[in-house]
């Protein structure tokens, strides 16, 4: 679906989508003629928000921090200096849970995020979850998909990170 | 009143709703506002950490209703110092600006404009302001919705707009907060 979907996109002729190179089956980029220079050394921290849940296919608001990976790391930047958070309340916990805890919240469904976030965790990606809105839910700790982390609550993380220096993604 | 009769209809329910708050506890600091989940957290706290979180708060409430952002406020507030945060590290700043300053208005000015409601805000926004959580509100919004300064409850604060007041907040160090 996916493939016809790029294909059609190479037909029309728009900008090509780049796949990669830290995330090959995700987050794809379009190549820029870019004006605005990382200067050299440059340390990228950058803290999503995400609240939507998006079920039965990636979500978009995971996806954009791989995006945000793959277009810096092609152009130059060195992986080890690009730093992302996302911060997770709202529906869009379910969707950093388990397959079973998942399934049991969506009538046996499989979550369609789920190999893109593990593969995001294993590239140093952090997701922090809201722990007002986790139990509001009645989504546990044992819940989570191994390495995303419980905060507090969803302001805590973001104050915590904004004041280790990430900015904080706008939209 | 109202509230507590809610809270104890939820209580009785029982859980499996999305939204279940009933396991919330009452936090610390403001013990009827703001209930707390306690959370096994793995985000930790560096000690000495000094929280200046800034809210952005500007969508029309239900007249009557508690304001959900002035809850969360608390919320904050609670949760932090019941986290171990001593109260003196957490500073929050509220800045309204649109619809939103209704609820932030005094009895008369409140019911004035809501067909003789009461604000049921009030008493969480006094709370808090003897906190010492400040709450700012835009000056053009204010004169655009026609509420003067004698309007706000006592110790709401007037700013040029929100737009200074949060450039300002920000340039003291505060976070801003992003929903």
């Amino acid at each position: 679906m996916r493939a016809l979907l790029l294909a059609a996109a190479l037909i029309a002729m728009p900008a090509a989508a780049t796949d990669g190179p830290v995330f090959k089956s995700f987050g794809s980029h379009t190549p820029v003629e870019f004006d605005v220079i990382i200067p050299k050394g440059m340390v990228l921290r950058h803290v999503y928000d995400v609240t939507a849940a998006t079920p039965g296919k990636r979500n978009p608001g995971f996806e954009t921090a791989a995006r945000f990976i793959n277009s810096h790391v092609a152009n130059g930047v060195p992986e080890r200096d690009v730093a992302v958070a996302v911060v997770v309340h709202g529906p869009a916990i379910a969707e950093l849970t388990k397959p079973e805890a998942y399934a049991a919240r969506n009538n046996g469904a499989a979550n369609a995020s789920e190999a893109m976030v593990k593969e995001m965790l294993a590239k140093g990606v952090r997701f922090l979850v809201c722990g007002q809105a986790a139990n509001a839910m009645g989504v546990k700790k044992a819940d989570l998909l191994p390495g995303v982390e419980l905060a507090i609550s969803a302001s805590s993380a973001h104050a915590i990170l904004q004041a280790q220096g990430y900015s904080l993604n706008p939209f | 009143m109202l509230r507590a009769a809610f809270l104890a209809t939820l209580l009785i329910a029982a859980p499996a709703s999305a939204q279940d708050r009933s396991s919330f506890v009452p936090g610390p600091v403001l013990p009827d506002v703001g209930p707390i989940a306690m959370v096994d957290s793995d985000v930790p706290i560096p000690k000495g950490t000094k929280f200046k979180i800034a809210f952005d708060v500007s969508a029309k409430n239900t007249p009557g209703q508690l304001s959900r952002q002035i809850e969360t406020a608390a919320r904050t507030l609670n949760m932090h110092v019941a986290g171990g945060v001593p109260q003196k590290d957490v500073a929050i700043v509220l800045i309204f600006h649109g619809p939103s300053l209704f609820d932030l208005l005094n009895a008369p000015a409140y019911a004035a404009r809501t067909e003789g409601k009461t604000n049921a805000s009030a008493d969480a926004v006094t709370k808090l302001i003897g906190q010492g959580v400040e709450f700012i509100v835009c000056g053009q919004s204010a004169a655009s919705l026609g509420v003067k300064k004698s309007d706000l409850l006592p110790g709401v604060k007037l700013a040029l707009s929100a737009i200074t007041a949060h450039a300002l907040y920000q340039q003291r160090g505060y976070t801003l907060n992003p929903f």
